[in-house]
Parts: C-alpha cells; structure tokens; sequence
C-alpha cells in the first residue's frame, strides 16, 4: 500500500472505525486511543498490506485491541447478567435510538460486536467471523441470539412506555 | 447446576447451543473449556450441526411452502428475513405466514427495530494527525533550503572573490611589486652579459680601428679571419666571454662556431627564467583568494587555477550533497557528465523534488 492510499484509508476509514469502537466501550477517549493505535499499525505494515483489504485489516486490529482493553479493565458485560430489574429505569428512555442503545449495551462484548459489524458495515458472516476470529456459524448464532435479546428488550420498554 | 466435567459436558454444551444456559454457567463452561480446548471443538461441530439443521429443515419444507414450521421457529425465520437469510420461496412463504397471523406482524416488526443504523454525526476529528506526510518531501525541502544556503554562500563567495580580482588590494600589490622585482633580478645578469657584450664590441671597433691604424706599418695577418669573426660576432653581440683583443686574434673558425652554438643555447635559457617567475607566482596568485583572506586554504587537484577552484568547489558541493544525503537516509550524489558534443562537463543534481545542473568547464 502507498502513502497515498493509507492517507485515503484514513478519510474513508476512521469514522466507522471509531463509531464501531465508541458503540463498544462508550468512551470517546478511548475509542479515539484504539483507532490511532490501528492506524499507527496500519502505518507500520503500511507495504505488506493490500489497500483492497485495508479496511478489514482496521477493522480486526481495532476490535482486538478494544478486546484487550475490556479484558484488562474487566468490563465485561453480559445481558444474561442484568437483572430485569434495571428495566424499570427505561422509562427515561423515549426515543427508539436511545432505546436500541440501552439494548445494545446489554448484549456481550461479543454479541454486540457482531451485531455492529452486522449492521454498520454490512460485512457478511464470513468477513465479521474473520475479523473476530470466530467460525462463521458462531457469527450466526451470536447474531441471532443477539437479535432475540435485543428485540424482548425493545418490545418491553414500548410495553412499559 | 452440577460441576462441568468431561462425563457431563454434552448437557452443559445443549443448553449453550439453546441459549438457555445461565450467566453462572456458561462462566464455568466457559473455564472448562479453557482447560479442554478439545472439547471446545466438539462444541464448535455441534453448533455448526445445530446451524445446518435448522438449515435443512427450512429447505426441504421449502418444497412445500404451507408445511414450513413458521409458528414454531418464527423468530428465527424473523431474523433471517432481516439478515437476508431466506432464499425467495422461504422469503415469500413468511411474508404470506405474517399477512394470514397478524398477531405475529408486531414481533417482525419489533426484529426490523433491532437493525442498528450509524450515527454518522458521530466522526473521527483528528484524521489530520493520523495522516502521514511523504518522507521524500520533507527530504525535500530540507534538501532544497540546504541548497539554497550552500547556493547563496557559494554566489557571494564567488562575487567577493571576482571583485577582489578586479580591485587588486594589498597583497596584488605586493604580487606585482614582487614580480618586478624578480624580473629586474633577471634582467641583472642578462644586463651583464648585454653590458660585457657592448664592451666586446667596443673593443672590437677600437682593435678594428687599431688594425685599420696599424694596417701600413702591420702586415695583414688573417684578415679573412677577422672578417668572418667581426661577422659572426655581429650575428652573435653576446659573445662576451671571447672577446678579448688578444683572443680574437687566436680565435679560429671552428672555434667561433662552437661558440656560438654554446651562446645560442643560452639564449633559449633566457626565456626559461621568465617561465620560472610565471610559476612562481601561481601561489601567490591562488592565496589570493577569498578563502585565503578568510585564512583557509583548500588541496587543488593538477590542471589550470580555473579548473582547479571548480573542482575543489565539486568536491565540497559532493560531500555537502552526500552529507545531507546521509542525513536524510537516501543517498543523494552530484553527477559530473562530459558531454562530449559541446566540449563541456556539467554537473547534474536530480532528485524526485528537484534537479538541476550547470556547466563547470
């Protein structure tokens, strides 16, 4: 890859790199710290990397480093582990967008991970199992699952609201 | 739940694949199959079979629209409407099994609001510092304000040295002055021989006269003689060292011919003393310069002074080049070309920012 093409990596790349992180770990500063570290590893490899692939190449650096980063700061999250309970805040939550975030929030790393990769990119099963070093009918059930879990929470805060 | 081991773990993996595992136990899955990788395939096969099955089930009840399980397996067939995942007939067939149960449109409805969109509002803002600059243009514009200096100090350096040529100072003068005298010092002995010359010829014309005197009272003794050696003295005025009235008479013709081939050749030493002054002053000539004002001096290679500064200046500008060149982590040469048409060498900079190149001779 030349100079040039990183340089438009970097216009056509690190906005949805740094929303596909922001989404995740819901800290500006730390969404903006893992997609410099990406760039900055783009940078180093810059001539083994091939500018068709680049975008992939982003895209599983930054989820790993935020996965490290989760790991160490011990983050995790599951929505198996929220209790029904914290639904009864969702009244604060009116707008469809907001609700969709709370939902999102619940899901595990992994399953929110994918979901994003799902829906923001439109990579295939194949393309996200390749960036999250998962098997592709892994991808599939984590965005099942993650679409059934999404989908009880929607459907009961427009109960509650 | 009990504890997972490797006698019980096919119950643990079910509900995993089921989704109906707890929070409490997938965590110990989870250790237990960071202990035994193995298995963690065997989970990896049974939910690819779990995958294929649901997979096979709607295809071959593809065949038959009206026997697919929607009611049983409806969010799934509501997710895989939503992740294109039904081919046209399943596609078709679940649309028709929503239209008929109304009751069912709200959850498909509910699965089309988990599809996630970007906020695009949201943007990386520092892409500036993320992009690089290409290495060769700083290089460059190093190079070239490098340059620049070197080309500006070499003009002025240059035009001072010109203009100390065209307004000679103290020590031109003293080249002058010292050249005079170096000629007068020449001059000297050359002025002695010419001066023993014109007292040779004098006594010469005082014993020809003495002769034409003495010639009634002298018989005439080698008068041929004395002709060809009055001619040949004539031919040669700096026979100084024969000319005596005595020897004159002695002298013979053989004699007077060597002698004049001897005095013949130090004639030709004459202008081998001007040649030596003229080199002489070539130092002189070369310390005033510009840089021997500054009280430097630089190695001249052989040829003339002009071709000698130029290639001393080449050598400074080649090691300056190359110097920069190291600095920059490129290497970087002049090149010197004779073109061989014109009769002139010129030295050539090409860089990818920048190039050029002049002629030195």
């Amino acid at each position: 890859m030349k100079l040039e093409e990183y340089n438009i990596s970097v216009d056509q790349h690190s906005d949805g790199v740094y929303r596909f992180i922001l989404k995740n770990i819901k800290d500006e500063d730390k969404a903006r710290d893992i997609v410099q570290d990406s760039f900055e590893k783009l940078w180093r490899n810059v001539d083994n990397i091939n500018f068709l692939k680049v975008k992939s190449y982003l895209y599983t650096t930054a989820y790993r480093t935020m996965i490290d980063l989760i790991r160490r700061e011990k983050r995790k999250e599951d929505f198996d582990q929220v209790d029904i309970s914290a639904y009864s805040h969702s009244q604060h939550y009116t707008d469809l967008k907001e609700i969709l975030d709370q939902a999102l929030e619940r899901l595990s790393d992994i399953q929110r991970s994918v979901v994003l990769l799902r829906d923001y990119e439109g990579y295939n099963y194949q393309e996200i199992a390749d960036i999250t070093e998962l098997s592709e009918s892994q991808v599939k059930v984590y965005i099942y699952r993650a679409r059934k879990k999404m989908k009880e929470y929607i459907g009961h805060m427009e109960s509650i609201i | 739940m009990n504890l997972i081991t490797r006698n019980n773990y096919e119950e643990f993996f079910l509900d995993y694949i089921e989704g109906e595992i707890s929070a409490k136990d997938k965590l110990a899955l989870e250790s237990f199959l960071a202990q035994n990788p193995d298995l963690k395939e065997e989970l990896d096969e049974m939910m690819d079979m779990d995958l294929k099955c649901e997979a096979e089930t709607v295809s071959e009840k593809a065949v038959h629209l009206k026997d697919i399980p929607f009611k049983e397996n409806f969010d799934d067939f509501c997710i895989a409407q939503l992740e294109g995942d039904l081919d046209s007939y399943e596609s078709k067939a679940f649309e028709e099994f929503v239209i008929s149960n109304p009751d069912k449109a709200k959850d498909l409805a509910l699965y089309h609001k988990t599809k996630l969109e970007a906020d695009v509002s949201n943007v990386f803002k520092n892409k500036k510092n993320l992009k690089k600059r290409n290495k060769t243009i700083i290089i460059r514009q190093f190079v070239y304000t490098t340059l620049a200096t070197a080309a500006s100090i070499a003009i002025l350096f240059s035009v001072w040295t010109s203009e100390l040529e065209n307004n000679p100072t103290g020590l031109k003068n003293e080249q002058v002055s010292q050249n005079t005298s170096m000629q007068i010092t020449a001059s000297d002995s050359v002025k002695t021989n010419i001066t023993k010359e014109i007292s040779t010829l004098k006594s010469v014309e005082n014993n020809k006269k003495q002769k034409k005197d003495k010639k009634t009272s002298e018989p005439a003794v080698k008068g041929k003689i004395q002709n060809k050696q009055i001619i040949k003295m004539d031919a040669l005025p700096i026979r100084a060292d024969v000319s005596t009235k005595k020897s004159i008479d002695k002298v013979d013709v053989k004699q007077l011919l060597a002698e004049s081939k001897t005095l013949a050749i130090k004639n030709t030493d004459l202008p081998e003393i001007n040649i030596d002054i003229t080199e002489k002053k070539i130092p002189t000539e070369i310390q005033n310069t510009g840089l021997a004002m500054l009280g430097l001096s630089w190695r001249a290679s052989k040829g003339d002074d002009e071709v000698k500064e130029k290639s001393t200046l080449l050598k400074i500008a080649s090691y300056g080049v190359s110097q920069i060149g190291k600095l920059a982590g490129k290497k970087i040469n002049l090149e010197k070309k004779y073109d061989p048409k014109t009769d002139k060498t010129r030295v050539a900079f090409n860089t990818l920012g920048i190039g050029f190149s002049t002629p030195v001779k």
